[in-house]
């Protein structure tokens, strides 16, 4: 066994970085110098909050946003209103991403991708939707209350089903993942751990929606998604529930079911 | 004894601090960083180190005591709050969202012992948006109890810092394989 495992480290051997002294990949401190290998704490790091300082601005700048639209006569009503303030959002979370790219598109890779989870995902998030659903109609709220933005806007469009499904349905299934479980998640996931990202992008993704009661489905929901993306480190399943779950509140309010 | 020399180090000693193999030549553990050949003193600066960390990780510990105590006091002033405006003026509504928001918090205060940088950073959160929210609907709520604000998101703020610095001398602590006493 001893025998074994000299043969198998010593095949990479590397240079300690202070000392240029041999380590091997499995060694936490050098053997020569004693220093730290992979250091993330020497006593002179970054300040906790500066390292938030990117979900801060993000959460804070759509926070305002959305507040802005829902809460003051800033936006056009109707569609224009919706279409301009979806326009600045898609934007915040372009600059984001692209400032995380590096990140964030390994997340879109298909390795592992289970066809089983994906359907479990696709399951769960239809018998969510008409659940919801029912709870929101018995206690009298619009079932789109907690999608932002209602299908009544697109009854003038040429194609209402159509543009509902994109914005309502496409839309956040894309921006809001690689926001909440993307750039927020390793954010928070950096500086503490996979438990404390899940909760805390769990909560504000369900807050950011600035509506109260949808706070008691929304905020499992966004556990639910932050869960997966946690457990098999990819976007798709919060992708693809995000979708279903959105698009089925659509086609609900279309068909006048529940 | 012959398929030895296939191997450039010999592993046949173990540190007297974590029992990780090394060999002859190393000056320090690659595990936990122990001086294997050092003198008696350096030997002891390694224990002065350990003690160290795990008095840092306690006075942190201690530090997050105080937003527990602000968490608590966010879900009582918030229940008052809803109960006044429940009974008082009649505003039922509001009475039911401050219930739950206090109940949130308290939830929030439970979590604290076991993750508290989880628990204070979503309880800042939450709070921010709450005050963000009320400010959009009455731009004069910002400034009512404007220091008692400013009071809890400074708390609050330093608590996500004492939190970080507990778990990061808990990591360190780990690395050097010293005993860790959960508080």
């Amino acid at each position: 066994m001893l025998l074994l495992k000299t043969t198998e480290t010593s095949e990479e051997i590397r240079a300690c970085p202070y000392c240029d002294g041999t380590v091997r990949p499995t060694d936490t401190f050098c053997g020569h110098c004693g220093k730290e290998l992979k250091n993330d704490f020497d006593g002179t790091r970054e300040d906790v909050i500066s390292q938030l300082t990117p979900a801060l601005l993000y959460y804070g700048m759509t926070l305002i946003l959305l507040a802005t639209f829902k809460f003051t006569s800033v936006f056009p009503s109707g569609l224009e209103g919706m279409i301009g303030v979806t326009i600045i959002d898609v934007l915040i979370v372009i600059a984001f991403w692209a400032r995380n790219i590096r990140e964030i598109n390994p997340l879109f890779s298909f390795a592992g991708f289970d066809l089983r989870v994906a359907g479990l995902t696709v399951l769960f998030a239809i018998v969510g939707s008409v659940v919801v659903s029912v709870v929101a109609n018995w206690i009298n709220l619009s079932i789109q209350d907690d999608v932002f933005y209602d299908t009544y806007l697109f009854q003038d469009t040429r194609n209402p089903f159509l543009f509902s499904v994109i914005f309502i349905a496409v839309q956040p299934a894309i921006f809001e993942e690689v926001a909440f479980r993307g750039f927020l998640f390793n954010n928070v996931a950096r500086l503490s751990n996979g438990e404390s990202a899940i909760f805390i992008t769990g909560f504000i993704f369900g807050l950011i929606h600035l509506q109260f009661i949808s706070l008691f489905w929304l905020v499992p929901i966004g556990l639910a998604f932050a869960f997966l993306r946690n457990k098999y480190n990819t976007l798709w399943y919060g992708v693809i529930g995000h979708f279903t779950y959105n698009f089925c509140i659509t086609l609900f309010e279309f068909k006048g079911w529940f | 004894m012959e398929e030895m020399s296939s191997a450039p180090v010999d592993q046949t000693l173990s540190c007297e601090n974590c029992g990780n193999l090394h060999s002859a030549a190393q000056k320090f553990c690659s595990k936990c960083s122990f001086p294997i050949n050092g003198t008696e003193e350096e030997k002891i600066q390694f224990k002065n180190k350990i003690r160290g960390h795990q008095f840092l990780k306690e006075e942190a510990e201690k530090e997050l005591k105080k937003p527990r105590v602000i968490i608590l006091v966010l879900a009582g002033v918030v229940l008052l709050s809803g109960l006044y405006q429940g009974f008082a003026n009649d505003d039922f509504a509001t009475m039911i969202v401050n219930l739950c928001m206090s109940l949130l918090y308290l939830i929030l205060a439970a979590w604290c012992s076991k993750n508290p940088f989880g628990a204070i950073l979503t309880a800042l959160l939450v709070y921010i948006t709450v005050n963000v929210i009320n400010a959009f609907v009455d731009p004069l709520s910002l400034f009512q109890g404007i220091i008692l604000k400013i009071i809890f998101i400074g708390a609050l703020v330093k608590g996500i810092r004492s939190a970080r610095d507990a778990q990061e001398h808990l990591v360190q602590l780990q690395k050097m394989n010293a005993s860790v006493e959960n508080n």
